[in-house]
């Protein structure tokens, strides 16, 4: 069967600083198809996507949209050329109403001598809602007011109202509930319908399987292969997607009972925190990794900031047994061995502009300080000894941390736990968009602070390094505990997912 | 990834930390060349120098507070009112009273800000601001309801002499140095203006740090008001007057970031005097009329923030 190809894409490379996000990229889509684009994080699809889109220039390459070149400077230009993208993040204006949201930039449409009508607007976005089953919003009212979930069925309506000939959806699907996924899965198929085509990222391989004609698979930035039809199958798109066979030397191999079962080091007592987080306990104990897994408003993000001190619990406590102290707030925390990796690293983790250096020395310093001064020479000694320790990738230690790249940063912000010798450490979401390879190179970290006798406690979205990693596991759902569930070979994701959702 | 890269911010970074001493070079020789030697006679130097005094102390405050990224505008404010509580407490007590009056006011002023600015969660400039207004509007009404002029007592006038001024700036330069970039309070301070979250998570106590660093800045107002009242040996409704746009400018020219964070550095403060000192002074000899000057040192001022502004450290520009 000859298709009609309607976006061709060759040789596309894009580099942010070190770090090569996308690398000889091609791709061919056709008319009237939903194509699923996967790939671990950080293998490049959302670059690919925004460059599509126009958001993001590529350093080289070219795109051809139906015989055309296809270069949009802007997601304006894109649009204009046909090419619509529903982004991860929030893509609407607070503090406009959900129809100035719709028509944002085409006001004119609706004014007379330079004053809007609003009311024909209003009736206009009226038509958009429907056609998203939002027809019970009023479209005047601010679009704050709106659930996240409406408004990114808001931000579908505004894709479609456009009439692209390529709607790109990214990761859309994993913020919806079952009812808004229908919704976009029915725009999505009501495009293919009309000989218009989808390009959807997603990590969700079941949902891929059931929605996608065909998958293409992305690693490290590079194209791996494309999955046609019946090849698409859950392991055939994860065998292509880490590029071997799983469990061989990624994750932990052992399955011993091998951690100080007599030694407490963290014992977090019935703690709630309003709604998020209800009456937690657990206990972790020397050289053991604990993971704790869930979706991701669980409570399990916003229980590593309890047992941290970031944030009071409403009842209950966070104890160190073997220092004999309750922690009320991260500086006692910190005093106390404890280290926290937050989930967003470059908010929470690191301080980008400034250096390597300084990161790395910003936990140590009452370690660094020798009477009450801290010299140059101490702090360039212990961050060479971290930088050496955790092999992390600079190209000098007075550059600031945003030159590097994701997995390296986030090798900083371990540093700079692991320079204050840190016993307990907090680990959100460590491999968070960050390449297979260093993936690796952190799991190796693990294992390494596990024997060394630390106990960890490691807060992941990611099942496979879950199951793969922990100890035990914790899987908490409207944060509560649903499940507790010891290492062992015979457990499949299946088991746990039943418990998360 | 390749091992060793040259990226351009490299350099960059470099501009920043020598090009004021550089500036500073610059112009002197350009006004000594162009005033045929008039700025570098020792009479003239001497008369920098001692002026340099009192905007080094207060800009070695004001660092503390900007490496918070918290801006500080109250400087004028807080000279006014301490300067003229100091001088009426002396005056009614016949004593040396001003002194210790002088660092309390100035300190219980930052400390304000400070606080308005943790407890209310108001912005630093905003908190500034007001406390600035305060302190003018009390001094003003105080001197405005006298007959007689605020001024020194006689007896305190031995205390201004040049020697004296060199010391205790020379002092409060090392000290400040050793406290900014070699003990936890000025890394620490200087962490939290990089990325207060950041801060927080590697254990350190924010909200007491803050305070600490109003704590030096209130310290280093109040030296620096002493020096004024010693010079000027009286206090009127408009003593400190535009001081803080000035100690701003100068510590800005000298590379100071506005937006504070761990490349603050203290010695931005002494060059940035300097610079805008002699360029000052060199203009003036030349015999450059005031509105110009005003109009180089708004150029002049542009092109330095353009130059230190830290653009990495802040997500989005308008």
């Amino acid at each position: 069967m000859e298709k009609k190809v309607i976006l061709t894409v060759e040789g596309l490379n894009k580099s942010f600083g070190p770090t090569r996000a996308v690398v000889d990229m091609h791709l061919e889509l056709y008319a009237g198809e939903i194509r699923g684009l996967i790939g671990e994080n950080g293998s490049g699809k959302s670059t690919v996507t925004t460059i599509i889109a126009g958001s993001q220039k590529p350093d080289g390459g070219t795109m051809l949209m139906e015989g055309k070149v296809h270069a949009p400077k802007s997601m304006l230009e894109g649009r204009e050329a046909g090419v619509c993208m529903l982004l991860q993040e929030k893509g609407t204006i607070n503090h406009l109403t959900v129809s100035e949201n719709i028509y944002l930039g085409e006001e004119d449409k609706f004014s007379r001598y330079g004053i809007v009508n609003r009311r024909r607007m209003d009736k206009e976005a009226k038509k958009v809602l429907e056609s998203i089953d939002l027809g019970d919003v009023n479209p005047a009212r601010l679009i704050d007011e709106l659930s996240f979930e409406d408004r990114k069925l808001v931000e579908a309506g505004m894709a479609m109202k456009a009439e692209p000939k390529i709607l790109i959806v990214d990761e859309t699907t994993t913020a919806l509930s079952q009812k808004g996924r229908e919704v976009i899965y029915r725009i999505m198929r009501q495009m293919k319908e009309q000989g218009r085509s989808v390009i959807f990222i997603s990590h969700d391989l079941d949902e891929l399987k059931e929605i996608c004609d065909n998958v293409t698979v992305m690693r490290d930035g590079a194209y791996v292969t494309t999955l046609y039809g019946e090849e698409i199958t859950v392991d055939n798109m994860r065998q292509n997607m880490i590029g071997r066979e799983l469990s061989e030397g990624y994750y932990r191999s052992d399955y011993e009972d091998n951690y100080d079962h007599e030694t407490v080091m963290l014992d977090v007592d019935h703690v709630t925190l309003g709604n998020t987080i209800r009456n937690v306990s657990l206990q972790v104990h020397k050289g053991e990794i604990l993971g704790i897994g869930g979706l991701t408003d669980c409570g399990m993000h916003d229980l590593c900031k309890v047992i941290f001190g970031l944030k009071e619990p409403d009842s209950g406590a966070v104890r160190l047994p073997q220092k004999g102290v309750t922690i009320h707030n991260s500086t006692q925390a910190v005093e106390n061995g404890m280290g926290y990796v937050p989930k967003d690293r470059e908010l929470e983790g690191l301080m980008l502009a400034a250096s390597i250096r300084d990161n790395i020395n910003l936990m140590a310093m009452d370690k660094v300080k020798k009477g009450f001064l801290i010299t140059p020479g101490a702090t360039k000694k212990l961050a060479l000894d971290q930088v050496e320790a955790l092999s992390i990738k600079i190209g000098g230690m007075e550059l600031p941390v945003s030159s590097l790249s994701g997995g390296n940063k986030q090798k900083v912000a371990i540093a700079k736990c692991m320079a204050n010798d840190v016993e307990i450490l907090i680990m959100d979401c460590p491999t968070r968009g960050i390449d297979i390879g260093v993936k690796a190179a952190i799991y190796r970290l693990l294992e390494k602070f596990k024997a060394e006798g630390r106990a960890i406690l490691m807060v992941s979205e990611e099942l496979p390094e879950l199951l793969g990693m922990s100890d035990n596991l914790i899987i908490m759902k409207n944060g509560e505990v649903t499940a507790r569930i010891r290492r062992s070979v015979d457990v499949t994701e299946h088991d746990v997912i039943t418990r998360m959702i | 990834m390749k091992e060793i890269r040259k990226p351009k911010f490299m350099t960059k970074d470099r501009i920043r930390a020598y090009l004021p001493v550089f500036a500073l070079l610059f112009v002197i020789a350009l006004f000594a060349v162009l005033t045929h030697g008039t700025t570098i006679k020792i009479n003239n130097l001497k008369q920098i120098m001692l002026q340099s005094c009192t905007y080094i102390v207060a800009g070695l405050g004001i660092i503390f507070t900007m490496s918070l990224g918290n801006m500080d505008m109250s400087l004028d404010g807080i000279v006014s009112l301490s300067a003229c509580l100091g001088l009426l407490a002396t005056e009614a007590t016949g004593s040396w009273v001003m002194f210790p009056v002088i660092f309390l006011i100035a300190i219980a002023c930052e400390m304000a800000i400070g606080g308005i600015n943790i407890l209310l969660g108001i912005n630093s400039v905003i908190a500034s601001f007001a406390v600035s207004f305060f302190g003018k509007g009390v001094a003003g009404f105080i001197i405005g309801n006298r007959t007689k002029a605020l001024s020194l007592p006689g007896e305190f006038s031995f205390l201004y002499n040049r020697t004296g001024f060199y010391m205790i700036t020379i002092a409060a330069v090392l000290v400040l140095t050793v406290l900014f970039h070699y003990t936890r309070l000025g890394k620490r301070a200087m962490a939290i203006g990089s990325n207060p979250n950041a801060a927080k998570a590697a254990g350190i106590h924010v909200t007491k740090y803050k305070l600490l660093s109003y704590l030096a800045a209130g310290i280093m107002m109040g030296l620096a008001t002493i020096l004024i009242v010693l010079r000027s040996g009286s206090t009127s409704a408009t003593t400190g007057s535009g001081f803080h746009v000035s100690v701003l400018l100068m510590m800005v020219i000298g590379g100071a970031a506005l937006t504070g964070g761990t490349k603050e550095k203290i010695y931005s403060v002494v060059v940035g005097v300097f610079i805008y000192l002699c360029l000052e002074n060199g203009l003036t000899v030349l015999g450059t009329s005031p509105e110009v000057i005003g109009l180089i040192e708004g150029i002049i001022f542009l092109a330095s923030v353009t130059l230190t502004f830290d653009r990495e450290g802040v997500p989005y520009i308008l």
